[in-house]
């Protein structure tokens, strides 16, 4: 007679293990050590000049995937194979747990305290820019790094997991730190879907930071049981994470302008325009801060005040400030401030807009390329003959170019002013 | 230790194990087990054996951490092969070469394996690992980190997350490997204690722990059973065969070409051999009181090492 299956007192799920594992983990001095590491990070990088978060946030943003980034592949790639190292997998996987719960749990345990000693850089950096500017205005703008910051890491860890794991060394796992050294050198000739922190491709990648450990869970029970049944979530997140990830690649490469990947013939015809001297100045579509569509022609008789920058060069963040000043001084008078930001990450707009409090339309090149030649890094910046950052364009209310700005004296002087003045008595309402 | 485990009551519906024909080959053809047929039955179960006699194979299935090539093993009715889950439910492991996290306390320690057992009910587990802190004798290490423990202190850590489930089926590989003599015998004496309601297997190089514990020893050789029994009858498997002379040391080579010595002393200049055999041709053999360690080196030598 077959005896009666075990009565169970009830089976924890893989969350509450990883819970139990991670809180155990919350008092190890590796953990306190990266914590306190990653806040270090985060005050050297987070003290930037600007009226509020916003360069703040972008540095640490930065700082999270370009240096964090490094720390989190070699963490996941030792925590995937410390059961081996330490000879604790023969105690756990003769327990009545599935194999795919154990290493869920594990992995989750470890995402839960790098997304800790992540969250420790952005309160490093937040801290750093409190201690410089005596405030902490454009808050949010840190969560919105955090979040796309943290997408990337998802996926660098899952992906070194899942290598380390299967391959039975960390070794393994160096191959996700090489991907993450070429995305970062390699900006100017990989596409723009290859780089797992830009915000557009986050849920590309978070998606496929779940495959990844789906088909870690899957393969490495086969590896210890045999072909016998997974639990049912494991095909289901592994084929929900890589149907998800072709889903939103296909989305992002239908709608971004990439000379590597693919190009709109929307920003084909921005590039054929020019600036020229009392000739309308070249116009756009493109989204806003909330990723409202936004053209020239939607301020018709506004001085328009259309400055160029980006956030890859600090100093012309600056700029963003003196537009607002220019919006409260004169908006009134008609006069209104339009920022372009060449990014090839579409986030950095609501960052930027976030943090700074800024009134006026930041809109998003999303044809920007990382090029040597900044001309070449966009259509956009093409038609602006950007040669320096940043550029900033006064027209009279006829949207004709009328002064062409260029370089740090935009930010660090009056000319930027004495342009719209000069604009406004030959121009006025 | 009151056996107070539902899993374990519901679970077995005889407790014992049951091995028929199992076999083990690995691959570049090297076999591990040749048909090893055994009953198993409630107590401590000795299994003796040099390296790479198969003895950690024949654990390892029975813990459903190893595939058999043929055969069936069941225990407590349970098919290690086809009801993994409920054998693991029944089952306390306790291998030769085990790690534990050194950053966790030995409380931390046994919490997180009783979830591991599905003992998500925290009430229900934290009396089980009071329980059996108490009774490995762990309560003043309760606290203390794993990585700060002695090897000894270690192995009953060990022994405690073997325990928490109140296991019908205990598998202890060597463990009382590399402890020093008072540990070593706190550990066996645990597990002479534990053995009654449940299988105890356990795996030793020390014939010692064996007469301390065991109530059957099967002896394993090259993948085969050698002997299965209780230690007397092993013992019945030397009387009479065993002898003891003192001889002079020239005489050594020739008396060990001819006999299984299995133990020789050395006494003011003169030597005391002890021999197997059935019988001794020397005029000063005289027969000897046989112990294990004598019907161990005989099973092993193929039970009929006899020159005469």
């Amino acid at each position: 007679m077959e005896p009666e299956a075990s009565v169970s007192y009830g089976q924890p799920s893989a969350l509450s293990l990883a819970g139990f594992e991670a809180r155990s983990a919350l008092r190890t001095t590796a953990f306190r050590s990266a914590a306190v590491a990653a806040f270090l990070v985060g005050l050297a990088v987070g003290a930037q000049e600007g009226h509020g978060a916003g360069p703040s946030a972008w540095a640490a943003g930065e700082a999270s995937w370009h240096i964090f980034g490094f720390i989190v592949v070699v963490w996941m790639s030792m925590a995937a194979v410390a059961d081996q190292a330490l000879r604790t997998d023969v105690l756990l996987y003769t327990k009545p747990q599935p194999t795919e719960r154990i290493v869920a749990a594990k992995f989750m345990a470890i995402l839960m305290q790098i997304l800790l000693a992540n969250a420790a850089l952005f309160v490093g950096a937040a801290c750093a820019h409190y201690a410089s500017h005596g405030s902490l205005a454009g808050l949010w703008a840190y969560a919105l790094r955090y979040w796309a910051a943290s997408g990337a890491l998802l996926f660098l860890g899952a992906a070194a997991y899942a290598l380390a794991l299967l391959t039975g060394t960390p070794l393994a796992g160096s191959a996700v730190g090489l991907f993450l050294a070429l995305a970062l050198a390699g900006r100017s000739f990989l596409a723009k879907a290859y780089i797992p922190a830009y915000t557009q491709n986050v849920p590309t990648y978070m998606a496929l930071g779940l495959a990844c450990i789906g088909i870690a869970c899957w393969f490495y029970r086969i590896g210890r049981r045999g072909k016998t049944r997974v639990a049912w979530y494991v095909p289901a997140l592994t084929i929900l994470g890589l149907g998800l990830a072709i889903a939103n690649l296909k989305v992002q490469l239908a709608h971004t302008h990439d000379p590597l990947s693919g190009e709109q013939p929307a920003l084909d015809l921005m590039e054929a325009q020019n600036i020229v001297p009392d000739n309308p100045a070249p116009g756009f579509l493109l989204p806003d801060q909330y990723g409202r569509p936004t053209q020239l022609s939607a301020f018709a008789g506004r001085i328009l005040v259309i400055a160029l920058w980006s956030p890859a060069d600090p100093d012309t963040v600056a700029v963003l400030d003196r537009l607002q000043q220019i919006a409260q001084r004169y908006g009134a008078q008609g006069v209104q401030p339009i920022a372009i930001c060449l990014s090839e990450d579409v986030g950095a707009v609501a960052t930027f807009a976030q943090g700074e409090m800024l009134s006026y339309p930041v809109v998003e090149d999303w044809g920007t390329h990382h090029a040597p030649d900044i001309m070449d890094s966009s259509p956009l910046a093409n038609a602006y003959q950007v040669t320096v950052l940043p550029k900033v364009v006064v027209t009279d209310r006829r949207r004709r170019v009328k002064a062409v700005l260029t370089g740090l004296d935009v930010t660090a002087g009056t000319m930027l002013e004495e342009a719209v003045k000069a604009r406004l008595s030959a121009d006025p309402q | 230790m009151a056996v107070s485990n539902p899993q374990g009551s519901q679970a077995a519906t005889s407790t014992q194990v049951v091995i028929e024909k199992l076999r083990k080959e690995y691959e570049g053809g090297v076999v591990g087990l040749h048909e090893v047929s055994l009953t198993i039955p409630a107590g401590v179960f000795a299994l003796l054996g040099p390296n790479g006699a198969g003895k950690s194979t024949l654990m390892s299935i029975l813990a459903t951490i190893l595939e058999p090539t043929s055969g069936t093993a069941r225990v407590c009715g349970f098919d290690v092969r086809r009801q993994k889950h409920e054998v693991r439910s029944i089952l306390g492991y306790l291998p030769q070469d085990f790690g534990l996290y050194p950053a966790l306390t030995t409380y931390e320690t046994l919490d997180y394996v009783g979830l591991l057992y599905n003992l998500s009910d925290p009430v229900v587990r934290r009396r089980q690992i009071e329980e059996v802190i108490e009774r490995v004798n762990l309560g003043e290490f309760r606290n203390r980190r794993v990585g700060e423990l002695s090897g000894g202190m270690r192995q009953r850590v060990g022994l405690a997350q073997a325990l928490l489930n109140f296991p019908k089926l205990l598998i202890v590989d060597e463990p009382t490997a590399g402890l020093d003599p008072a540990e070593r015998i706190r550990i066996r004496s645990l597990l002479a204690e534990l053995g009654g309601e449940r299988v105890i297997i356990l795996s030793t190089h020390l014939i010692e722990d064996v007469q301390a514990v065991a109530d059957r020893v099967a002896v394993l050789h090259e993948g085969r059973i050698r002997f299965e029994g209780t230690v007397p009858e092993m013992l019945a498997r030397v009387e009479g065969r065993v002898w003891e002379l003192v001889v002079q040391p020239q005489e050594l080579a020739a008396l060990r070409d001819r006999y299984l010595e299995t133990g020789l002393r050395r006494e003011d200049g003169r030597i005391q051999i002890r021999l197997v055999a059935d019988h001794v041709e020397h005029p000063n053999a005289k027969p000897a009181d046989p112990v294990l360690e004598d019907a161990y080196l005989w099973l092993m030598n193929g039970g009929s090492a006899n020159g005469a």
